[in-house]
């Protein structure tokens, strides 16, 4: 994409593509009112051209949960057939016991409160409360979902967030080069990392904090200065 | 929307184990302080402080009203502190507690320590007196909203100008601020608030807890001393007891770190 289109609640957004019979995805920020694309946030529109795809990427910190995402979410409670989990947005969500992998029910999970997941926002709209699974439905693998043990996790803003779940993020591949660790990262804007042992952990979380507003070659300069310290 | 929740289980577990090696999650030393940011503008009595990422905004109003009947020679100074629900996801605008906290240890460190003369602030005995309103509101929660709030308070007490006044014997001319530069409010001494967290079974100890901290913690003391290092006020409330050591290593720790914190609060109200 040439240029930058900014977006701000309320304007309509020009989707036509070369084939006027396809089906639009309408991703976060975007909403569908009398035959009219509609932006409710604001932010960059991005459109994927080859899945008709779009989307506004715009940065707050408080989240508003979408079907699809990966979210890191906080037991705060076993209610009924599932557990109650925080993803930081305005209603707690709902993740059933049997969204997990290889669950039946003979063999149900047990968190405890207070235990650390990552999941996928399986259910988000408006009149409902979300609802999270730690599994692919379809293949019924856990796929990298469940729950985090060790590590430390932080918060940052949810375009951070987004950036961080692109395998190319600057700061991440120049702090693995030179420091091994896992990370779980949340479009609600809550990541994980364990680095094995505690200074390491707190290295690697200090290091992306920081990198927030810097771009790619800051990014590397500051881990690389940050590493040069230890 | 979740009400005050609590850390999870990894983040309280990993902070213990960090803290027993002597770290702290934010990459700080025991005993380092964040970054203290005292910015003052054009009004005079209204002050924005910066500790880390908490961040707090102190005004100071005035207004003529009669003095109690009990101190007719004494003016009257009130202390407000405020958290809305943007400083934090948790805050809850029924959740007083904090507010309450914030709003206690202001009135002990400030006025019960007598750092304002509110002598001087009589205008005629019995009849008129000047009430001073401190508001403290924080905008940014990100721990030790005490300290914050008292450096926030002090500075906007000693930018404040109020109206000059010109008494003869039982009446009284207020000047305008447009007629007759404003003056400033009588203040004895400078106080600081030095806040400690401690840990595990009260032996693992932080300076300046940021908001990870301040919900993990067992037991909060904070040192109130000013910069002729006399201490005004020390002050625990519940948590795991603490030995006298500790405490003596507390104000000891206090007296190093406040003519640090002095420094910047100099600059700020020396206009």
């Amino acid at each position: 994409m040439a240029d930058v289109k900014v977006v701000v609640p309320g304007d309509v957004i020009d989707t036509h593509t070369e084939e006027e019979e396809s089906v639009l995805r309408l991703g976060p920020g975007l909403i569908q009112q009398a035959g009219k694309v509609n932006a409710i946030a604001a932010g960059v529109l991005h459109a994927s051209s080859d899945t008709n795809h779009f989307w506004v990427v715009g940065n707050r910190r408080r989240y508003v949960p979408a079907e699809g995402e990966p979210v890191v979410g906080v037991v705060l409670g076993r209610h009924g057939e599932g557990y109650r989990v925080d993803i930081g947005s305005a209603h707690d969500a709902l993740l059933p016991l049997l969204a997990f992998e290889g669950a039946t029910r003979r063999n149900k999970p047990n968190l405890a409160v207070g235990a650390t997941v990552y999941a996928r926002v399986s259910v988000a709209n408006e009149m409902m409360d979300p609802e999270l699974e730690c599994f692919n439905s379809h293949t019924g693998k856990s796929e990298g979902y469940g729950e985090l043990t060790q590590g430390f996790t932080f918060k940052c803003s949810l375009g951070m967030a987004r950036r961080l779940l692109n395998a190319k993020a600057p700061v991440l591949n120049a702090l693995g080069d030179q420091v091994p660790f896992e990370a779980a990262v949340g479009v609600n804007g809550r990541v994980w990392i364990n680095a094995g042992a505690p200074e390491k952990t707190i290295l690697v979380v200090n290091a992306i904090k920081n990198s927030e507003y810097l771009d790619g070659k800051q990014s590397k300069q500051m881990v690389k200065e940050l590493l040069g310290k230890q | 929307m979740v009400a005050e929740t609590e850390p999870s289980n990894i983040e309280t577990q990993f902070l213990l184990e960090a803290l027993q090696r002597g770290q702290r999650t934010d990459g700080r030393g025991i005993y380092d302080y964040r970054t203290l940011k005292i910015t003052g503008g054009s009004t005079p009595g209204l002050v924005t402080v910066q500790l880390g990422q908490t961040r707090v905004m102190a005004r100071v109003s005035c207004t003529v009203t009669r003095p109690y009947p009990d101190r007719p020679t004494e003016g009257i100074v009130q202390f407000n502190a405020e958290l809305s629900s943007l400083c934090a996801p948790h805050v809850d605008h029924t959740l007083r507690s904090q507010e309450v906290t914030v709003t206690r240890m202001l009135e002990r460190v400030l006025r019960q320590s007598r750092a304002i003369d509110t002598e001087a602030l009589c205008i005629v005995a019995g009849h008129k007196v000047w009430a001073l309103r401190v508001d403290v509101h924080i905008l940014d929660h990100a721990g030790n909203l005490v300290d914050a709030a008292a450096i926030a308070a002090i500075c906007a007490l000693r930018r404040f100008r109020r109206p000059d006044v010109t008494v003869d014997g039982e009446t009284a001319v207020i000047h305008d601020v447009r007629d007759r530069n404003p003056v400033p409010l009588s203040i004895h001494h400078t106080p600081v608030c030095v806040s400690f967290a401690f840990f595990g079974a009260g032996e693992l100890m932080v300076l300046d807890p940021s908001l990870l901290e301040e919900q993990s913690r067992v037991s909060w003391f904070t040192v109130t001393l000013n910069a002729h290092k006399e201490v005004c006020a020390l002050n625990k409330a519940g948590g795991v007891p603490l030995t006298h050591e500790q405490i003596k290593r507390c104000v000891q720790i206090a007296v190093a770190k406040v003519d640090e914190i002095n420094e910047k609060i100099q600059d700020a109200v020396n206009i």
